[in-house]
């Protein structure tokens, strides 16, 4: 995986395709060349050397250089692409973390001083009315000094956890400068009132309908599309495609996501490198290669990592012939896949 | 050190020290800034808490559950770690068969030519949805037309 530095394992791998790929083992041996016009090519300091001696020159009408027939890899290449929504909402607390920031909270409430109300508001000033008479509203703040300090969260007391994230408690109590803004003019006043508004709730219709499809379902996971084959065992994969000509296996994994799930998805891929990888052999019976499969043991799947930031997938116009696409994350995924397929993957797919 | 060295310091340097008492000054006591009383006041609080005491008991279980939180988050982050290490072999060992199988390919997956810049479409996680949820009509821009 080191880019910028030829590692020596690298450098033998070269010779080895060199030699396994190329020619055959007499013409290597031919074009053998003696080191002194290795040293020509590489050096041009050695070239005032070389131009007194004569390097050895390679006659290939007498050593003809034969192509070696056999093909050199017995797997088929192909590349496919995991393509993720990364989560949209920052994670779920468990339990135990609320309640440890409970009890902070309770700490701090019982070592800091009290609101000192006159620092804020000047006296008799409309604001400082609005203040006391939003906080007569207030009915269950806990107050230290009256209650004593309650620090323990019972189990199951959700009382404190609110499902607006307090947004009805914090307009109800904070000052907004609203008995001021109703003497303004009407649409001024409208725009303030208008300035905070209600959040949303971190559970959506998808995830009540439990909607594979849709990409508002499970917001603090990360999702991961799979899509059906139409046959029965090993039905469910990423998008998947073979590597034709030239291509590479970005440039595969880019052509494998489009051909099968349709162009409208804003993707980007995040690198040139393959995150995983998965070698299966063609089984022995039952199996009808097309193509060229019938050439190879195998085939050995590289896996590369996307991101979608918008858009949906569409098998509308799908040339794979899928039959069903889901969104899932990493634990219906196990589900789904076959388990050497799911040993291959598993690894690739973050727990969040 | 001079015996008495405050005052011969002082008087050689900057003149002679004036002791003003701030009471003396007028006669109608201090006059002082009302933000500063009231910051005064907001510190010296009549309901100024406490400090705090725990108990043997109490303080086991605040130690209790200072350990308890230590252990929550080294596991987490033994997790995250582990995790973190397992995509990383797997992408090791990717390129690892990448390169016994086919050279080329190695070479343009390692290379970091045209890695693509960083989208800025993406988002961090927040703590709410957005208003609008995902946009799933998104269409590619030059298929619009």
């Amino acid at each position: 995986m080191s880019v910028g530095q030829r590692s020596t394992r690298q450098i033998t791998l070269l010779g080895k395709s060199w030699r396994a790929n190329s020619a055959c083992r007499n013409c290597q041996e031919a074009l053998q060349v003696s080191p002194k016009s290795q040293a020509i090519s590489r050096q041009y300091s050695a070239a005032a050397a070389a131009a007194v001696e004569q390097p050895a020159i390679i006659d290939l009408a007498v050593h003809p250089v034969h192509p070696v027939t056999q093909p050199s890899n017995l797997y088929k290449l192909a590349s496919s692409v995991v393509l993720s929504r990364p989560p949209v909402l920052t994670r779920d607390i468990p339990d135990f973390e609320n309640a440890y920031y409970f009890y902070q909270r309770r700490l701090n409430e019982r070592l800091a001083l009290p609101f000192t109300r006159y620092f804020y508001f000047k006296k008799k000033s409309i604001a400082e009315a609005e203040y006391k008479k939003r906080q007569a509203q207030i009915t269950d703040k806990y107050n230290p000094y009256k209650e004593g300090w309650k620090d323990e969260l019972m189990v199951g007391d959700y009382r404190w956890k609110k499902e607006d994230f307090g947004y009805q408690e914090f307009m109800k109590t904070t000052v907004s400068g609203d008995e001021i803004s109703e003497t303004l003019e009407g649409d001024v006043a409208g725009e303030v009132k208008k300035s905070v508004n209600r959040p949303m709730p971190r559970t959506t219709d998808a995830d009540l309908k439990n909607d594979t499809k849709s990409l508002n379902r499970k917001l603090s996971r990360t999702l991961y599309l799979l899509v059906k084959k139409p046959r029965k065992g090993h039905a469910w994969k990423f998008p998947q495609a073979d590597l034709i000509g030239q291509e590479n296996l970005k440039e595969a994994a880019m052509r494998a996501l489009e051909e099968s799930c349709g162009v409208n998805m804003n993707t980007w891929f995040v690198g040139n490198v393959p995150i995983g990888h998965y070698c299966y052999r063609f089984p022995s019976r039952g199996f009808t290669p097309t193509g060229d499969e019938a050439n190879y043991l195998g085939k050995k799947v590289f896996f590369m990592k996307a991101r979608i930031m918008a858009g949906q997938a569409s098998l509308e116009n799908s040339k794979r012939g899928l039959k069903d696409f889901q969104w899932l994350t990493r634990e219906e995924t196990e589900q789904i896949t076959t388990q050497d397929y799911w040993h291959a993957i598993k690894d690739l797919l973050v727990a969040q | 050190m001079v015996a008495g060295g405050r005052g011969a310091g002082v008087g050689a340097g900057a003149g002679p020290l004036t002791f003003v008492r701030g009471m003396a000054k007028k006669k109608g006591g201090r006059v002082q800034d009302r933000r500063v009383r009231m910051i005064r006041y907001s510190l010296n609080h009549p309901l100024t808490p406490r400090p705090l005491k725990f108990g043997t008991m109490r303080m086991l279980r605040h130690w209790t559950i200072h350990r308890a939180w230590l252990l929550y988050q080294r596991k987490l982050r033994t997790a995250r770690e582990l995790e973190l290490e397992r995509q990383w072999n797997s992408m090791r060992e990717a390129c690892e068969e990448l390169a016994r199988v086919d050279q080329r390919l190695y070479r343009i997956a390692t290379s970091k030519k045209e890695t693509g810049y960083f989208p800025i479409e993406l988002r961090i996680p927040t703590d709410t949805p957005p208003r609008e949820g995902w946009n799933h009509g998104w269409v590619r821009p030059h298929q619009k037309a």
